[in-house]
Protein backbone atom coordinates (compact mmCIF):
# COMPACT_ATOMS: atom_id res chain seq x y z
CA UNK A 1 0.00 0.00 0.00
CA UNK A 2 1.33 3.38 -1.03
CA UNK A 3 1.43 5.94 2.05
CA UNK A 4 2.69 8.92 0.33
CA UNK A 5 1.02 11.75 -0.80
CA UNK A 6 1.42 11.88 -4.68
CA UNK A 7 0.92 15.21 -5.53
CA UNK A 8 -1.25 18.52 -3.80
CA UNK A 9 -4.41 18.33 -3.76
CA UNK A 10 -5.74 22.22 -4.10
CA UNK A 11 -8.79 23.28 -3.50
CA UNK A 12 -10.68 26.06 -4.65
CA UNK A 13 -12.45 28.41 -2.45
CA UNK A 14 -16.16 29.56 -3.15
CA UNK A 15 -15.76 32.91 -4.74
CA UNK A 16 -17.83 35.24 -6.89
CA UNK A 17 -15.05 37.66 -8.80
CA UNK A 18 -12.95 38.49 -5.81
CA UNK A 19 -15.50 38.16 -2.82
CA UNK A 20 -15.26 34.91 -0.66
CA UNK A 21 -17.74 34.18 2.05
CA UNK A 22 -14.09 34.80 4.03
CA UNK A 23 -13.36 38.58 3.00
CA UNK A 24 -16.61 39.38 3.05
CA UNK A 25 -16.81 38.33 6.91
CA UNK A 26 -13.89 40.60 7.63
CA UNK A 27 -15.37 43.68 5.30
CA UNK A 28 -19.48 43.12 7.10
CA UNK A 29 -18.51 45.73 9.85
CA UNK A 30 -17.69 48.04 7.59
CA UNK A 31 -20.28 47.60 4.96
CA UNK A 32 -22.88 47.77 7.72
CA UNK A 33 -21.33 51.23 9.12
CA UNK A 34 -21.54 52.02 4.97
CA UNK A 35 -24.99 50.86 5.01
CA UNK A 36 -26.00 52.90 8.06
CA UNK A 37 -24.27 56.46 6.21
CA UNK A 38 -26.12 55.41 2.81
CA UNK A 39 -29.37 55.38 5.11
CA UNK A 40 -28.54 58.58 6.50
CA UNK A 41 -27.66 60.09 3.26
CA UNK A 42 -31.35 58.89 1.76
CA UNK A 43 -33.14 60.38 4.83
CA UNK A 44 -31.28 63.89 4.28
CA UNK A 45 -32.13 63.76 0.34
CA UNK A 46 -35.71 62.80 1.15
CA UNK A 47 -36.76 65.03 3.91
CA UNK A 48 -38.43 66.82 1.19
CA UNK A 49 -40.67 64.16 -0.32
CA UNK A 50 -44.03 64.30 0.92
CA UNK A 51 -44.40 60.20 0.50
CA UNK A 52 -41.37 60.20 2.87
CA UNK A 53 -42.72 62.64 5.51
CA UNK A 54 -46.14 60.77 5.68
CA UNK A 55 -44.50 57.49 5.76
CA UNK A 56 -41.68 58.05 8.07
CA UNK A 57 -40.69 61.52 9.39
CA UNK A 58 -44.03 62.71 10.62
CA UNK A 59 -43.47 59.62 13.08
CA UNK A 60 -40.50 60.53 14.56
CA UNK A 61 -40.59 60.85 18.71
CA UNK A 62 -39.20 64.11 18.76
CA UNK A 63 -38.65 66.47 15.65
CA UNK A 64 -41.81 64.39 13.70
CA UNK A 65 -43.98 67.60 14.70
CA UNK A 66 -41.62 69.49 12.30
CA UNK A 67 -42.93 67.64 8.82
CA UNK A 68 -46.65 68.20 10.37
CA UNK A 69 -48.28 71.10 8.47
CA UNK A 70 -51.43 72.13 9.91
CA UNK A 71 -53.63 75.09 7.19
CA UNK A 72 -56.91 75.81 8.39
CA UNK A 73 -59.71 75.41 5.59
CA UNK A 74 -60.25 78.94 5.78
CA UNK A 75 -56.44 79.71 4.64
CA UNK A 76 -56.07 77.55 2.47
CA UNK A 77 -55.88 78.80 -1.83
CA UNK A 78 -57.26 76.20 -3.07
CA UNK B 1 -14.33 64.88 25.34
CA UNK B 2 -11.01 64.75 24.19
CA UNK B 3 -9.58 65.32 20.40
CA UNK B 4 -7.99 62.17 20.23
CA UNK B 5 -11.58 60.65 21.31
CA UNK B 6 -13.50 62.83 18.78
CA UNK B 7 -10.68 61.46 16.25
CA UNK B 8 -11.36 58.12 16.92
CA UNK B 9 -15.12 57.82 17.33
CA UNK B 10 -16.19 60.20 13.81
CA UNK B 11 -13.19 60.47 11.89
CA UNK B 12 -11.21 56.91 12.09
CA UNK B 13 -13.50 54.96 9.72
CA UNK B 14 -14.50 56.92 6.81
CA UNK B 15 -17.93 55.08 7.10
CA UNK B 16 -18.38 56.67 10.20
CA UNK B 17 -17.42 59.98 8.91
CA UNK B 18 -19.47 60.63 6.00
CA UNK B 19 -22.37 58.54 8.42
CA UNK B 20 -22.61 61.83 10.97
CA UNK B 21 -22.12 64.02 8.46
CA UNK B 22 -25.47 62.95 6.32
CA UNK B 23 -26.91 62.73 10.14
CA UNK B 24 -26.09 66.36 11.51
CA UNK B 25 -27.47 67.19 8.43
CA UNK B 26 -30.51 65.76 8.39
CA UNK B 27 -30.70 67.17 12.45
CA UNK B 28 -29.87 69.79 11.53
CA UNK B 29 -32.49 70.76 8.79
CA UNK B 30 -35.22 70.89 10.83
CA UNK B 31 -33.48 72.38 13.85
CA UNK B 32 -31.99 75.60 11.54
CA UNK B 33 -35.45 76.35 9.74
CA UNK B 34 -37.67 76.08 13.65
CA UNK B 35 -34.90 78.37 14.65
CA UNK B 36 -35.21 80.89 12.23
CA UNK B 37 -38.55 80.66 11.51
CA UNK B 38 -39.06 81.26 15.37
CA UNK B 39 -36.80 84.67 15.28
CA UNK B 40 -38.72 85.67 12.08
CA UNK B 41 -42.14 85.56 13.27
CA UNK B 42 -40.86 87.29 16.71
CA UNK B 43 -39.30 89.71 14.54
CA UNK B 44 -42.52 90.34 12.90
CA UNK B 45 -45.21 89.96 15.60
CA UNK B 46 -48.16 91.75 14.65
CA UNK B 47 -47.62 92.26 10.86
CA UNK B 48 -47.94 88.27 10.47
CA UNK B 49 -51.09 86.66 8.62
CA UNK B 50 -52.19 84.78 11.81
CA UNK B 51 -52.08 88.14 13.91
CA UNK B 52 -53.45 90.32 11.46
CA UNK B 53 -56.34 87.56 11.01
CA UNK B 54 -56.86 87.71 14.52
CA UNK B 55 -57.18 91.59 14.33
CA UNK B 56 -60.05 91.05 11.39
CA UNK B 57 -61.80 88.43 13.17
CA UNK B 58 -61.90 91.02 16.12
CA UNK B 59 -63.51 93.82 14.05
CA UNK B 60 -65.51 92.10 12.36
CA UNK B 61 -67.40 90.86 15.75
CA UNK B 62 -67.10 94.69 17.20
CA UNK B 63 -69.27 95.48 13.70
CA UNK B 64 -71.58 92.13 14.06
CA UNK B 65 -72.24 93.82 18.15
CA UNK B 66 -73.10 96.98 16.14
CA UNK B 67 -75.43 95.72 13.66
CA UNK B 68 -77.36 94.38 16.36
Amino acid sequence: MVAYVSQLAFKTVPHFGKISTKNLASYAPNLMLWGGAWASCVAVYTSGWPIFQDTFYKKLPYFGSYWVKEVLPEDKQY
Amino acid sequence: MSFATIYRVFFKRNAVFVGTIFAAGFVFQPLFDSGITSWYEAHNKGKLWKDVKAQLQLVGDEEAADDE
